[in-house]
């Protein structure tokens, strides 16, 4: 839209100068025409056309002048915008010389006051001066870049007139000043062509000469000059009198004529002529032509730098306009000295308003559309006071959010008061007010805030129940601890009660394994927590471990009087699975059904097998007749540190963290857990493990080295270890047992051995874990991404004298099969390669 | 000094450490020698000077599968305590541990020296 103006303005701009210059030959024809018609009759008025041509050469001659300040003003404003206000001398005296050229006022000397700084295009000028000079104390008073004349000076090297014409710069107080020298006119020179006789003169507006010729050099007589020189006496003194001059100067000689015109800026004009010498007309007509068209000519050049000046700001304008409404939905220029607003873009919604008015008035509309707290802030933030106020400390931009009503519909909306500072140099009162859509953002806030706040609630509450936890687990583990210290103190003070001291020492020893339970329990939680269950499978008799683990249980039962029942029915005794899993979840629950359950209370253990092909569902069922837990303390049984504390806290010794154990111990097991409880009748728990079933169980081989030594022979291992001396001890030995050994002294090496052997010719990776270049994690991971058959299935040992959980964790994470603690126990070692070289 | 002295004087499992070794005096021996050339404890010295703890614990580990791939019992629990002691960021308890460690080894060295 703003380029399609654009171009209109441009286009009535060509038509404009087209038509100018149409008028202005058409002008100069009809006057060439009825000139030649008439001039020979009436030398009269010929007398009179010459003054105007001087005029018109002396006007043109300030146009040209004022072309160039007003456009080394526009230049300067623009030159300011771009450097931000600093504006250095090579850059002020390009901006003149172009223009100089350009206009053909190269003669031209300009100097500036910027920021009340003196600039000049040479360095000649005092600049202590400045403001003591006459055409500075002029353009102080003028406004609107009105273009004001010093009177002549007179050069003390060549004694020619100069004259100073200056303006300030619009709506700045920054000041462009160029000195005139009228006797370096060109035009000048076209003297010759005035008719014979003829003498001028030009003066200022105080009447000083500015310059003097005639069209027959020294010819002026004595009388002639000092006719002159009385009239121009007298003009000095008076100027009204310059009206009668022509009545006067008829008086000199009949046969001369004295005219006298005066230019827009208050130069006079003095023309002495010679009827006689006026006939040779068809050179006059040309003049008159001539100066006409170069009139025009300047008038078009005049107006096309205006019209330039205008649209440059006028597209600045809509350029600043065009790049706000991307982003604002409505604009209002806001004058806080004058109470006024203007809109410079409207809100599609508000269409009530008036384009501009009162301030208040539009502070008051915006009551309808606004939330009335919003308002009221509103009402008071943007208070034309609160404004000034704001202009005044300097605060550039301004705002806030609100949510305002578009149509029916509210939205958030932000509002910002912005300024510059640079309109306060230029005295101007005016701020803008931008309102942008800030709905998406702010309803995101509110969403991060919302976020943000439940984060803290979540987070509190954990800290809560840990807090809680640890209280709980402080009493837990003091319990225990205090039982064994004093029954430890009981006994060394009676120690030749030998009953008492062994009673003592039982009980020290069941609140020991206590203690450890409670210990072991917190570490498998924290263990659960960083999500890293372990699964370590083995084959067992799954049959005799439960009866085992339930018999603790059935004797707990009996000592505190309660009934304990287990029944069992399983097909398969043997299975491959987790037992330590397995058991800590049976613990977990029948401790719980017991510890709640109260005396003469019955517990009952079924356990069932589901037969399957390869797997069978083994289903545990644990009832109790207890105390039972709520609906609400179900929701959070498995979080952990979680209990039911309203439950009598005395009898319970435990963490919280059973359950927590059982659901991940369950889950890890790709089983099922069903809870049903009601609080005074009991729970019921229901679980189902899919377990591997074995038919039947190796024999343990007594003489199993040997037999290990002997499936070692022959096999291709590599051998990655960093330390030479490990590295020889190893090899020595495993080739003593007739192993091949391949030898890499880190992980790169290793990957690049692998990468390079043929498939499948490695059985075996022993891999040390802390190497450098590349550790063994990274190399197994390597090996195990490899894109060949074997990358997957080559047995690799991680070896490694850190035999702590993590480590172990990582091997398994690398894609280690099985980890072997350094120094290397050979049998460990032969095992375990037996063991998996077999599977593969 | 004999090889079995040496155990004693070094507190090493003699019997397990030539099971590892095949039942092989000579070769258990020739591991011992080559120990005075490692160059773990030199490394750990330096890693020392520097105060670079995290150089410390891996020549400590280093050192430990050293010694214990030759059964130096001593220099293996040691040097163990140093690694587990850095782990746990002990570092003021590091000191005196070091000190251990230097007697030891110097011990061991000087004691493996007069193996013949």
């Amino acid at each position: 839209m703003q380029k399609i103006r654009k171009e209109i303005d441009r286009k009535n701009h060509k038509f404009l100068i087209t038509a100018f210059l149409l008028v202005g030959f058409i002008i100069g024809a009809v006057l060439l025409i009825t000139a030649s018609g008439q001039f020979t009759n009436s030398l009269e008025d010929m007398g009179g056309e010459i003054p105007q041509k001087i005029k018109s050469t002396q006007e043109t001659y300030f146009r040209k002048n004022e072309a160039l300040l007003k456009t080394v003003a526009v230049k300067i404003q623009e030159l300011k915008e771009e450097n931000r206000r600093n504006i250095n001398k090579d850059q002020l005296e390009k901006v003149i010389n172009n223009y100089g050229k350009i206009l053909e006022v190269d003669n031209a000397k300009i100097y500036a006051v910027i920021d009340n700084k003196y600039y000049t295009a040479d360095n000649q000028e005092n600049e202590q001066d400045y403001t003591k000079t006459e055409w500075y104390q002029k353009v102080k008073e003028t406004n609107n870049g009105e273009i004001i004349y010093t009177n002549a000076k007179y050069s003390s090297q060549t004694k020619e007139p100069i004259v100073t014409a200056a303006m300030k710069i619009a709506g700045t107080n920054d000041m462009l000043a160029i000195d005139i020298f009228p006797e370096r006119i060109a035009t000048w020179s076209d003297i010759e062509i005035f008719p014979k006789g003829t003498s001028y003169y030009i003066t200022d507006a105080a009447g000083n000469i500015i310059h003097q010729g005639d069209s027959e050099q020294n010819t002026k007589t004595n009388q002639e000059e000092k006719h002159i020189d009385e009239i121009y006496s007298k003009l000095k003194i008076k100027e009204e009198e310059i009206v009668n001059l022509s009545s006067e100067s008829e008086r000199i000689s009949s046969r001369a004529g004295l005219y006298t015109i005066e230019t827009y800026n208050g130069w006079k004009i003095l023309v002495k002529t010679s009827y006689g010498d006026m006939l040779n007309s068809t050179r006059i007509i040309l003049i008159a032509y001539y100066s006409t068209t170069v009139l025009f000519s300047i008038l078009i050049l005049y107006l096309a730098f205006s019209e330039r000046r205008a649209e440059k700001g006028k597209s600045l304008y809509s350029r600043i306009t065009n790049v706000l409404s991307d982003s604002y939905y409505a604009l209002y220029l806001v004058d806080f000295e004058k109470e006024e607003y203007t809109i410079l873009k409207g809100s599609e919604y508000i269409q009530s308003i008036p384009q501009t008015g009162d301030y208040n008035s539009f502070v008051e509309f915006t009551q309808n559309i606004m939330e009335k707290e919003a308002y009221e802030e509103f009402k008071e933030t943007f208070s034309i006071e609160n404004i000034r106020r704001l202009v005044r400390n300097n605060v550039k931009s301004f705002g806030g959010d609100f949510r305002r009503a578009f149509n029916s519909e509210f939205k958030w909306v932000n509002v910002r008061m912005l300024y510059s500072e640079e309109y306060v140099r230029k005295n101007r009162t005016e701020v803008i007010f931008a309102f942008q859509d800030a709905d998406a953002r702010k309803e995101k806030e509110l969403e991060e805030k919302e976020v943000l706040r439940e984060s803290l609630v979540a987070m509190r509450s954990a800290t809560q129940t840990k807090n809680r936890f640890f209280s709980n687990m402080s009493h837990d583990m003091r319990t225990p601890l205090n039982a064994i210290i004093n029954f430890s103190n009981m006994a060394i003070s009676q120690p030749d009660d030998k009953e008492r001291v062994m009673d003592y020492l039982r009980k020290i020893n069941i609140s020991s394994s206590q203690l450890l339970e409670l210990i072991n329990n917190i570490l498998e939680v924290s263990r659960i927590e960083e999500n890293m269950p372990l699964i370590t499978k083995t084959q067992f008799n799954i049959a005799k471990s439960l009866e085992d683990t339930l018999m603790v249980f059935k004797e707990q039962a009996f000592i505190q009087h309660k009934n304990f029942e287990i029944e069992c029915n399983i097909k398969h005794d043997y299975v491959l699975s987790d037992w330590g899993k397995i058991r800590q979840i049976i613990n977990n629950i029948v401790s719980n059904a017991l510890k709640y359950t109260r005396k003469g209370g019955n517990v009952r253990v079924e356990i069932n097998e589901i037969e399957g092909k390869f797997v069978s569902k083994y289903t545990f069922r644990i009832v109790d007749d207890g105390i039972g837990m709520s609906k609400e303390f179900l929701k959070k049984i498995y979080v952990p540190f979680e209990r039911e504390t309203r439950f009598h806290s005395e009898e319970m010794n435990g963490t919280g963290l059973g359950m927590v154990i059982v659901q991940n111990n369950v889950q890890t097991l790709n089983g099922q857990i069903e809870i049903n409880s009601e609080p005074g009748k009991g729970s019921e728990i229901s679980i189902v493990l899919p377990l591997e079933t074995i038919k039947e169980i190796e024999e343990e081989n007594k003489d199993e080295s040997k037999e290990y030594l002997q499936e070692l022979k022959g096999k291709r291992i590599l051998l990655v270890e960093d330390n030479e001396l490990n590295m020889e001890i190893a090899t020595e030995i495993l080739e003593m047992q007739g192993v091949k050994i391949t030898q890499a002294f880190d992980g790169k090496q290793a990957v690049d051995i692998f990468r390079n052997s043929v498939e499948g010719y490695f059985d075996a990776i022993l891999m040390d874990v802390q190497m450098p270049v590349m550790d063994g994690y990274e190399a197994t991971s390597c090996i195990r991404r490899l894109p060949r058959r074997d990358a997957r299935s080559v047995v690799i040992l991680a070896v490694t004298a850190n035999a702590f959980a993590d480590d172990i964790i990582q091997a398994e994470k690398a894609g280690m099969n099985e980890h072997i603690s350094k120094p290397i126990d050979f049998k460990e070692l032969q095992k375990a390669l037996t063991k998996f070289m077999k599977k593969g | 000094m004999d090889l079995q002295e040496a155990s004693k004087e070094l507190n090493i499992d003699y019997n397990a450490a030539l099971t590892r070794f095949g039942g092989s005096e000579a070769i258990y021996q020739r591991f011992l020698k080559r120990f005075l050339q490692e160059n773990t404890y030199n490394e750990l010295e330096q890693a020392w000077e520097k105060g670079d703890y995290e150089e410390i614990e891996k020549k400590a580990h280093t050192l430990k599968g050293v010694a214990g791939n030759l059964s130096l019992e001593n220099l293996f629990s040691i040097s163990n305590e140093l690694v587990q002691t850095i782990r746990n960021k002990q570092y003021e308890n590091t000191q005196e541990i070091y000190q251990r460690l230097q007697e030891d080894y110097k011990h061991t060295i000087t004691v493996i020296e007069n193996i013949n």
